[in-house]
């Protein structure tokens, strides 16, 4: 009996929220859109724009040693097959996450970084959130600096989509916070003493001075989950990777600006 | 907008429902927007109160500005709460902590005293509120201090 009438008002609840909801889809048009190194300090944006002061910088060097390293059965290296014209990965990253052919799911970068190391180079994987793994998708991001973020969204990448945006307008935690109550609803006002930015991942793997480290898009997501006392979920998670792909659509046009810098 | 009053209400019901359902848990009733029932028998102690609303326990700070507290950094994302013990009554305050959904569903700020209908909560956090009851009457009784002049 008790069970029926919480049943019954929560359905009623569900229902008159869903009424609700607006169906506008983009938070923000192409104008409005800001990267978060416009919500960032002076001092920080510094840092990211000096490529030398940059310490981003050096998981770049490092991806590009391993980018140009021959190994394997098959004695070859990434360059080996990505520095043809048609192979060339100039604006690879701005397509990512997107659905990977072959597999048919949709991966991110730093998975597709291993799945053409395992079924082309036959190598074996780098576990996700390994310094190998991101200086190699940091290296990849970078030479795509400066192109504007695309990711589809449509076909197989739809229902993706569709997940990613769920997720984002999503309550969780003990702290009960959607990504959209921080990022679409309080962009530039004041967590303690953070600016909240608009949440796009186009600085993405970007370096975290709180850290001293690389943090790949779904580590910042494990760290907001954390944030509002929610249970994060792994890395490389197919969910992560819809919220990645619903966050990337909706920067879609922001200038990749990996390795950038954060606090 | 239509359906925002009908929300309210199903919510107000539902929340009053669940503070009955839970044992654990002092059950509280809703009046007027108000909670006119300490949750405790314990005098709040706003010496307590202010510690609790400027630590990382209430973190109150993440979000509100409070001339009062004594630190480097307040957010922007909530309203001042310079004189808020004037412009509310201990009652009112009391609601506004323990489940701030009755006046915003949307709200961004966090229900302090609630542990039902919260999804994916981190298992260190899991059936426990953010502040106990004992906690609330102590932030509540500081913030009744913070009279504007
Ligand atoms: C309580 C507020 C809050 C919530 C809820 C929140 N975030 Fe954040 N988020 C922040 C703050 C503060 C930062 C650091 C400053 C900044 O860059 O925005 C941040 C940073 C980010 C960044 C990095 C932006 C950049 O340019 O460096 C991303 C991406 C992000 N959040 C995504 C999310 C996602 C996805 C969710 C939901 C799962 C989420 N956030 C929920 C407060 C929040
Ligand atoms: C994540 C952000 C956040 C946190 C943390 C937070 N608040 Fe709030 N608070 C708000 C917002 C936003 C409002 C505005 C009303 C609304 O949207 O519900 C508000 C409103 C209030 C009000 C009513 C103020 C008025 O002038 O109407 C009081 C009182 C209050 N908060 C007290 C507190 C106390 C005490 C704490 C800590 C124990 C706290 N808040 C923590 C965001 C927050």
């Amino acid at each position: 009996m008790n069970y029926f009438i919480k049943l019954i008002i929560f359905i009623l609840a569900i229902f008159l929220f869903k009424k609700m909801c607006f169906s506008e889809d983009k938070p923000y048009s192409e104008q409005e859109l800001k990267s978060g190194s416009y919500f960032a300090k002076k001092e920080t944006r510094e840092i990211e724009k000096d490529d030398f002061a940059n310490p981003g910088m050096i998981w770049v060097e490092r991806g590009e040693e391993i980018f140009n390293l021959i190994q394997g059965p098959k004695n070859i290296s990434c360059a080996s097959c990505h520095n043809s014209s048609n192979l060339s990965l100039a604006n690879a990253a701005t397509k990512y996450p997107k659905i990977d052919k072959k597999e048919k799911y949709l991966v991110n970068l730093e998975q597709k970084i291993n799945l053409c190391r395992k079924n082309k180079m036959d190598v074996k994987s780098f576990e996700l959130e390994s310094k190998p793994l991101l200086s190699l998708s940091t290296y990849v991001s970078y030479l795509s600096r400066g192109k504007a973020m695309n990711v589809s969204i449509d076909g197989e990448a739809k229902k993706y989509f569709l997940r990613g945006k769920e997720l984002y307008f999503r309550r969780i935690g003990q702290m009960n916070l959607a990504c959209n109550q921080c990022h679409d609803e309080q962009a530039g006002s004041f967590l303690r003493s953070e600016k909240i930015s608009q949440g796009h991942i186009n600085g993405f793997p970007a370096y975290l001075m709180r850290w001293d480290n690389i943090a790949s898009a779904h580590k910042r997501f494990q760290f907001c989950n954390n944030q509002a006392r929610a249970e994060p979920l792994d890395i490389g998670h197919i969910d992560y990777n819809a919220l990645q792909l619903y966050i990337a659509w909706r920067g879609n046009s922001l200038l990749i600006e990996s390795p950038s810098v954060r606090r | 907008m239509y359906y925002f009053k009908h929300l309210i209400f199903v919510l107000y019901l539902y929340s009053w429902y669940s503070a009955f359902a839970d044992e654990s848990m002092v059950s509280y009733e809703i009046i007027d927007f108000e909670i006119p029932k300490p949750l405790t028998n314990q005098l709040g102690d706003p010496i307590k109160g202010k510690i609790i609303a400027s630590s990382r326990k209430g973190n109150c700070l993440a979000c509100h500005v409070i001339p009062e507290v004594d630190e480097m950094f307040h957010g922007t994302v909530g309203p001042s709460l310079k004189g808020v013990g004037s412009r509310y009554n201990i009652n009112e305050l009391r609601l506004r902590l323990v489940n701030p959904y009755i006046l915003n569903p949307d709200s961004i700020m966090p229900a302090f005293y609630k542990v039902k209908g919260l999804e994916k909560v981190d298992k260190n956090f899991y059936g426990n509120p953010i502040l106990n009851a004992q906690e609330i009457e102590d932030v509540i009784s500081w913030l009744m201090t913070l009279k504007s002049e």
